[in-house]
């Protein structure tokens, strides 16, 4: 087990900072007190007393973490998996130093000197969607309007393809879900705002918030056409993809559904103790 | 999406009203689709939601009130529907009028229809004098020795008893398994095993599934509803 972890989180600043690291540990580090590590994962597991973070900003290491081209959905679950888990090392007193800097003064190491710059490039499209962690790494609150795009509607048999003006028309069934957008541990609250047409139908839905098998549910039958707004609040221990899901639980004949806007927010951590589901 | 070729019905805009007072009432309407030459159709509602009426629509014995129905294939008149017979002709009578009109050989058709509706000496009688199920027997008899290319078929558990419906069953679903069918029926067994996309009929409006068992989930709800 190493003492410090020093992470060089995705920026355009990073291939620089790795190789002056590895060439200042080489003769500092003979007992493995210190690892040196652009792994966010690695550093988001140790168990290392002092972890560092070297980042530029959000943006770029939400550009430069997933394999995946920037502005997709793939790319959007990985980079917010890689900002999650550095906004909770942050929340739990990582140290961060300013990648952009020529020279930083590391802990165990002292000072080293940036061995070459690169230039950023830009994201787009589902960018705005990781709003929430453009604050880091001085950000205390977080919140994000997640729009209508962000989220996977079913077409047929297939999880992905539908359009986000949902015939409600078929089977019980999964109406949409994800983003799969990764958050930290803290309470995390969803405004939903949709609209229904109900086309004369009783129709029955199930709306979920949360992530892997830990949801804050709702159950409610819209009888008469117009927009809604749905509150849930619900925790998360680690880093862990977010959900929204809407379901329809009778098989019905008619109907048509549209998410409008999704806000998500961070409580205060003094409400971490507030309830799971918020009507 | 079927070829023009594969196309034996195609319908268009349908609409059927009825009037009600004053007022027009919608049965069905905005209806469009197309049928295969060997296409199956269960066509499904709850009672008074206008099955019946489509089929009838469909089989030519009512107009629409909208729309176009355009045929490229031979449909029979809907099955169990006796309406259409001279009450005080006989069936004997009957049969040779039909085999005229559709230019079928007499003899050949009365063998084949006296074979299949097992009406025996009450075919020399008035047909107005027939049972409502002796009736369905003679139509339906008729309707398989014409040999049509599409059947239309209204509720075939309302046709004589259950040997009789076997029988029906075995000419109309294993005979001529390469025909096309359009079938109203409450019974969702023979639906789901027979047919391919099914049509439901319900308050004013008809949407056609290319599931049929989604379409059978969503008719079995309704009608619990």
């Amino acid at each position: 087990m190493s003492d410090i972890v020093i992470c060089i989180a995705p920026s355009a600043e990073a291939p620089g900072w790795a190789r002056a690291l590895m060439s200042a540990i080489g003769p500092v580090d003979l007992a493995g007190r210190v690892l040196v590590t652009e792994s966010l994962s690695e550093a988001y597991e140790s168990d290392a007393a002092t972890r560092v973070l070297v980042m530029s900003s959000p943006a770029a290491l939400a550009t430069r973490s997933s394999q995946f081209p920037p502005g997709g959905l793939h790319w959007l679950v990985q980079a917010s998996k890689s900002l999650a888990m550095t906004a909770e090392m942050i929340n739990s007193g990582a140290v961060v130093l300013d990648a952009a800097a020529a020279k930083l003064d590391f802990p165990g190491l002292g000072e080293v000197v940036r061995s070459d710059l690169e230039l950023d490039i830009q994201v787009d499209h589902h960018a705005a969607s990781l709003g929430l962690y453009e604050g880091l790494p001085n950000s205390a609150r977080f919140g994000v309007n997640w729009s209508q795009d962000v989220f996977s509607y079913l077409l047929g048999e297939r999880l992905t393809g539908g359009s986000p003006e949902v015939d409600i028309t078929g089977r019980a069934r999964m109406l949409l879900h994800g983003p799969y957008i990764h958050l930290f541990n803290g309470q995390w609250r969803v405004k939903l705002k949709f609209e229904v047409n109900t086309e004369g139908l009783a129709i029955p839905l199930v709306v979920e918030w949360g992530h892997g098998g830990e949801f804050a549910l709702q159950e409610v039958t819209i009888s008469r056409s117009g927009v809604y707004e749905l509150e849930m609040t619900q925790g998360w221990r680690n880093v862990a993809p977010a959900q929204v899901r809407i379901q329809v639980i009778r098989p019905s004949f008619g109907g048509r559904l549209r998410v409008l806007d999704c806000r998500v927010d961070r409580l205060p951590d003094a409400d971490l103790d507030s309830g799971e589901k918020r009507g | 999406m079927l070829g023009k070729i594969d196309v034996g019905l195609r319908v268009v805009d349908l609409e059927k009203s009825y009037q009600s007072g004053h007022a027009e009432r919608p049965l069905f309407g905005n209806l469009s689709f197309d049928l295969g030459r060997r296409g199956r159709l269960a066509i499904l509602g709850r009672n008074g939601q206008g099955k019946s009426t489509l089929i009838k629509v469909l089989g030519g014995v009512l107009h629409p009130s909208a729309g176009r129905v355009h045929w490229s294939m031979s449909s029979s008149w809907p099955i169990g529907f006796g309406g259409a017979f001279q009450g005080s002709l006989s069936g004997l009578d009957n049969i040779r009028f039909l085999s005229r009109l559709y230019n079928r050989d007499y003899a050949t058709m009365l063998e084949q229809v006296d074979d299949f509706a097992e009406l025996g000496t009450a075919l020399t009688r008035p047909v107005k004098h027939y049972s409502s199920g002796m009736r369905a027997r003679l139509a339906f008899g008729l309707s398989l020795a014409i040999e049509f290319d599409c059947y239309l078929i209204d509720e075939l558990v309302s046709v004589g008893d259950a040997r009789f419906q076997q029988k029906c069953n075995e000419e109309l679903f294993e005979r001529r398994a390469n025909r096309a069918f359009m079938m109203a029926s409450h019974d969702m067994r023979m639906i789901s095993s027979l047919c391919d996309q099914a049509l439901i009929i319900e308050g004013g409006r008809a949407k056609l599934f290319d599931d049929i068992g989604e379409a059978v989930e969503i008719y079995s709800w309704l009608k619990a509803a």
